[in-house]
C-alpha cells in the first residue's frame, strides 16, 4: 500500500515542481495577464498531483473548475480592468512577506517531521483488500454484509464497489449524497447565494439616479 | 502495472520486449528484455510514447483525409466539384494548403506579448489532442482507457476557452479581444449542456469509462436517450465554434476575429485544432451514443468505428452547409433557455428510468427507448413554444386590407393606346 | 513520495501564496494568491487520505461500508473546498469591479479610506 514505484516518484517530483514553478511566477510577474496564465498552469501542475495521489476523480474536478471555470474568471477580471498591462509592482512590504512565506513554511516543515504518522501498513490485510481491491456488499436494508470475494449465492443483493483508492468515483459519489449530504445541500445555497450576490455588484446603478430625484420631490 | 495496459497488445509486446518482466509478460516468451534490470519504467515511458507516436500521426493523418473531404462535400453541397486540381480527385489538396501555410511569413505584432502569442497555438491544438487519448478506435485499440474518461473529455475540451483569451489578449488587439470575449461567451455556455447531457449515458452504463459504456449498450444510446443526443450534438456544434454558430469566425463579417494576428504555422495550428475538435466529436458521439465498434463479427471492429464516424462526420458537414448563421443573442438565449432545460428533463426521466429498472437489459433498453422517444419529442416541441420566434420577424398584416388601384377595362381618353385603339 | 514529501509541497504553496497576499499590489493578484493557498490546504486533504488511514478503519474489527468509505473523505473535502472556492472567487472579482467602479483603480492602497 505504501510502496510506490520510481514512476509514480517521477511522476510526484514533476508535478510537484510545475506546480511550484508556476505559483512562483504568479506572485512575482508584473504583468497581471501572465500571472493569470501562470495560475492556470499552476492548477494544472496541482490536477496532475492529485492523479499521482490516487485521487482521480478529484483531479479531474480540480482541472474542470479551477482551469476551466476560475482561471479564466481571472481572465476576464484583468482584460476589463486593466486594459494596458500596467502590471503590478510590489509594494513597500516585500521583506516582510518574504518573511512571513519563511515562517510559515519552516512552521509547517517543523510539524510535518515532528509528527509521526500513522501509515496504512498498520491496517490488517483485510482493510488493504478492501482498500486496494474492492469490496462486495450483500444483502439489503438493515442487513448488508461486507464480503471481500463474490459472493456466490443468487439470491443476494449484491453491490460491487470498486477498490475505494483505486476507483473512487462510486465512493465519494456515495459519500456526498449519504454522509455529507447536508453540506452538499448547504454548498448548492452558498453558490446560488454567491450568484446573486454577483448579479448584484454588478447591476448597472445608472438608472436608479433618476428614482432618487423623483423620490425626493 | 494496469491490467488495462496489459490488455492494449501492442503496448503489452513493446513493454515485454523492453523489460522482460516475467511477472506480468509470463504468457508470452520473453525471457530477457533489451533494457537491464531496474529499469522498467523507462520500458513503460518508451512503449507508451510509441503507442502516442502512433495514435498522433494517426489522428493528423484523419485530419488531413478531413479536410479534403469536408472540402469537396462542400463543393458538392454547393453544386460544383470542389477541389480537384492536385492529386487525383484533389486529395493531395490538404497537402498543398499545408505547405502553403509553411512558408508564408511569420508575424508577430508589435504590441503583441511573445511568450504568450507563442503560447496560444499550443494550448489550443493540445486539448483537442488530448481528447483521443481515452477513446476506444477498435477492440483493444485505446491509449488509455481511465475510469473516468467521459470526466476526462469534459474537462480537457474546457481548456480551450483559456487559450481563446489568452490568443486574443496577447495580440494586443481590442478588436480581437471583443471577438474573443463573445467567443468565450459561447464557449462556457455550451459546456454544461454538454456535461450535463451524457448524465443520463453514464447512469446507463453504471460507469464514467467509455470502454464500460461501450460495453453496455446493447441498443445503441442514440435511440436510447434521444433527447442527450440531441443536446449533445447540438451542445458539441457549438463548442467547436462551428456553422450554425460560428459567430466568431464569421469570414464576412470579422476579419478573423481573434485570430487576425495569426499568420503562418500559428494559423495553421489554430485551423488544424478546429477540424481536430471536429475529428474528436464525432468520435465521442460515435462512442457514446452509436456504440462505439460494436458491429458484426467477421469485419473488424476499426472498420465500424471509422464507418460510424464518418457518418457523423458527414451530418456535421452537412448542417455546417445548410443552416445560417445564428446571432449571438440567440445563440446565448438557446444555450440558458432551451439546452438546459431540455438536459434537466433527460435527467430526471432517466433517473427514473433507472430507478425502475437498475442494470438494465437488452430488452428494458427497448422499453426506456419507447419511453424515451414520445417524451424527448414533447420536450423538444414544448421548449420550441418556450423559445417562441420573435415578433418582429414576420411583418405583421394590417386589420384591413389595402386597396391597390385596379386596372380598369376602360383605356383613358388621352392616351396613347387609346389612340392607337382608335386608329386602328 | 512519502506524505512528508507531499505535505512539504502543500506547504511550501501555501507559503509561497502567503508571500503573495502580503506583498502584491493589485487586488487581482491578491485574490489569485488566495486562490494558491486554498489549493495547497487541499493538497493536504488528499494527502492525508491516500497516506494516513481513518480512525474508522482503524478501530472496527466487523468491516462496515462506512468505514471502508470513511477513507474518502479527504476526497469530499476537496470538493467541497472546490466548490466553495469557486463560489467565493466570483464574489470577489465581483467586488473587485465595484471597487474599480467607485475608485477607479484596483491597487489596494487607494482603498486604506473610510468612504468620504
Amino acid at each position: 500500500m505504501m510502496e510506490v514505484s520510481t514512476l509514480t516518484t517521477i511522476a510526484f517530483w514533476a508535478a510537484s515542481a510545475m506546480t511550484l514553478g508556476f505559483a512562483a511566477i504568479v506572485v512575482t510577474q508584473r504583468d497581471v495577464f501572465r500571472a493569470a496564465i501562470a495560475l492556470a498552469g499552476s492548477f494544472l501542475g496541482v490536477g496532475i498531483l492529485y492523479f499521482v495521489l490516487s485521487a482521480e476523480f478529484v483531479g479531474v474536478v480540480q482541472i474542470l473548475v479551477y482551469v476551466g471555470a476560475i482561471s479564466v474568471l481571472m481572465a476576464f477580471a484583468v482584460m476589463f480592468i486593466q486594459d494596458i498591462a500596467s502590471g503590478s509592482r510590489p509594494a513597500q512590504g516585500r521583506l516582510v512577506g518574504v518573511a512571513a512565506a519563511l515562517l510559515i513554511f519552516a512552521a509547517l516543515a517543523f510539524a510535518v517531521y515532528n509528527t509521526t504518522w500513522t501509515s496504512m501498513d498498520e491496517l490488517g490485510t483485510d482493510q488493504v483488500a478492501a482498500l486496494t481491491e474492492g469490496f462486495y456488499e450483500v444483502g439489503e436494508g438493515d442487513d448488508i454484509q461486507i464480503s471481500l470475494t463474490e459472493p456466490t449465492d443468487d439470491d443476494a443483493v449484491v453491490v460491487e464497489n470498486g477498490g475505494v483508492l483505486v476507483d473512487s468515483t462510486g465512493s465519494v459519489g456515495v459519500l456526498l449524497v449519504r454522509e455529507y449530504m447536508l453540506a452538499f445541500e448547504i454548498i448548492g445555497l452558498l453558490l446560488v447565494a454567491s450568484l446573486i450576490g454577483g448579479l448584484l455588484l454588478m447591476r448597472d446603478r445608472k438608472e436608479s439616479e433618476p428614482e432618487k430625484g423623483s423620490a425626493s420631490v | 502495472m494496469n491490467q488495462a495496459m496489459l490488455d492494449n497488445s501492442l503496448w503489452r509486446n513493446i513493454y515485454c520486449v523492453l523489460a522482460g518482466d516475467s511477472a506480468q509478460c509470463a504468457s508470452r516468451d520473453y525471457s530477457a528484455g533489451l533494457l537491464p534490470g531496474g529499469l522498467e519504467w523507462l520500458a513503460f515511458l518508451l512503449a507508451a510514447a510509441a503507442i502516442i507516436g502512433l495514435v498522433i500521426n494517426g489522428i493528423l493523418g484523419g485530419v488531413i483525409v478531413l479536410i479534403w473531404g469536408e472540402r469537396r462535400l462542400f463543393g458538392r453541397f454547393q453544386s460544383r466539384t470542389g477541389p480537384n486540381r492536385w492529386g487525383p480527385w484533389g486529395t493531395l489538396t490538404s497537402v498543398a494548403d499545408a505547405v502553403k501555410t509553411m512558408f508564408k511569413e511569420d508575424l508577430v505584432p508589435a504590441d503583441a506579448d511573445r511568450i504568450l502569442f507563442n503560447l496560444a497555438p499550443i494550448l489550443i491544438a493540445a486539448p483537442a489532442l488530448l481528447v483521443f487519448s481515452v477513446i476506444p478506435f477498435g477492440v483493444g485499440t485505446y491509449v488509455a482507457d481511465l475510469n473516468i474518461g467521459l470526466l476526462f473529455i469534459m474537462a480537457v475540451t474546457s481548456l480551450t476557452t483559456l487559450a481563446v483569451l489568452t490568443a486574443a489578449w496577447s495580440s494586443g488587439n481590442r478588436i480581437a479581444i471583443l471577438s474573443a470575449l463573445r467567443s468565450v461567451a459561447l464557449l462556457i455556455s455550451y459546456e454544461i449542456p454538454m456535461a450535463l447531457a451524457v448524465v443520463g449515458v453514464i447512469m446507463l452504463a453504471g460507469s464514467m469509462s467509455l470502454g464500460d459504456i461501450i460495453a453496455a449498450q446493447g441498443v445503441p444510446f442514440i435511440l436510447v436517450q434521444p433527447l442527450g443526443f440531441f443536446v449533445f450534438f447540438i451542445a458539441a456544434m457549438a463548442e467547436m465554434a462551428r456553422a450554425p454558430f460560428d459567430l466568431t469566425e464569421a469570414e464576412s463579417e470579422l476579419a478573423a476575429g481573434y485570430l487576425n494576428d495569426y499568420a503562418s504555422m500559428k494559423f495553421g495550428l489554430f485551423f488544424l485544432a478546429e477540424f481536430m475538435a471536429e475529428l474528436s466529436t464525432s468520435a465521442i458521439v460515435t462512442t457514446l451514443f452509436l456504440s462505439g465498434w460494436r458491429g458484426f463479427d467477421p469485419i473488424p471492429s476499426q472498420f465500424w468505428f471509422i464507418a460510424k464516424l464518418i457518418a457523423v462526420l458527414f451530418v456535421i458537414i452537412w448542417f455546417r452547409m445548410t443552416l445560417p448563421r445564428l446571432r449571438v443573442d440567440q445563440v446565448l438565449k438557446f444555450a440558458w433557455k432551451g439546452l438546459f432545460e431540455l438536459t434537466m428533463i433527460n435527467i430526471i426521466v432517466t433517473a427514473i428510468l433507472i430507478a425502475i429498472w437498475p442494470q438494465p437489459t437488452t430488452g428494458q433498453l427497448w422499453m426506456m427507448a419507447a419511453i424515451n422517444w414520445p417524451v424527448a419529442i414533447i420536450s423538444i416541441w414544448g421548449v420550441s413554444k418556450l423559445l417562441g420566434t420573435p415578433a418582429y420577424d414576420k411583418p405583421q398584416p394590417t386589420a384591413e386590407a389595402p386597396t391597390y388601384p385596379v386596372a380598369s377595362e376602360s383605356i383613358p381618353a388621352g392616351s396613347v393606346l387609346g389612340a392607337e385603339k382608335g386608329g386602328d | 513520495m512519502t506524505i512528508e514529501n507531499v505535505l512539504l509541497v502543500s506547504a511550501a504553496l501555501f507559503a509561497i501564496g502567503a508571500y503573495g497576499v502580503v506583498s502584491r499590489r493589485s487586488l487581482i493578484t491578491v485574490i489569485m494568491s488566495l486562490e494558491l493557498m486554498f489549493n495547497g490546504v487541499v493538497i493536504a486533504a488528499v494527502a492525508f487520505s491516500r497516506f494516513t488511514p481513518s480512525a474508522a478503519l482503524l478501530s472496527g474489527d466487523p468491516l462496515t461500508a462506512e468505514a471502508i468509505r470513511s477513507a474518502l473523505t479527504g476526497h469530499a473535502f476537496a470538493i467541497f473546498v472546490t466548490a466553495v472556492a469557486a463560489g467565493e472567487a466570483a464574489l470577489a472579482f465581483a467586488l473587485v469591479f465595484a471597487m474599480y467602479r467607485a475608485t477607479e483603480s484596483v491597487e489596494i492602497t487607494d482603498a486604506s479610506e473610510m468612504k468620504n
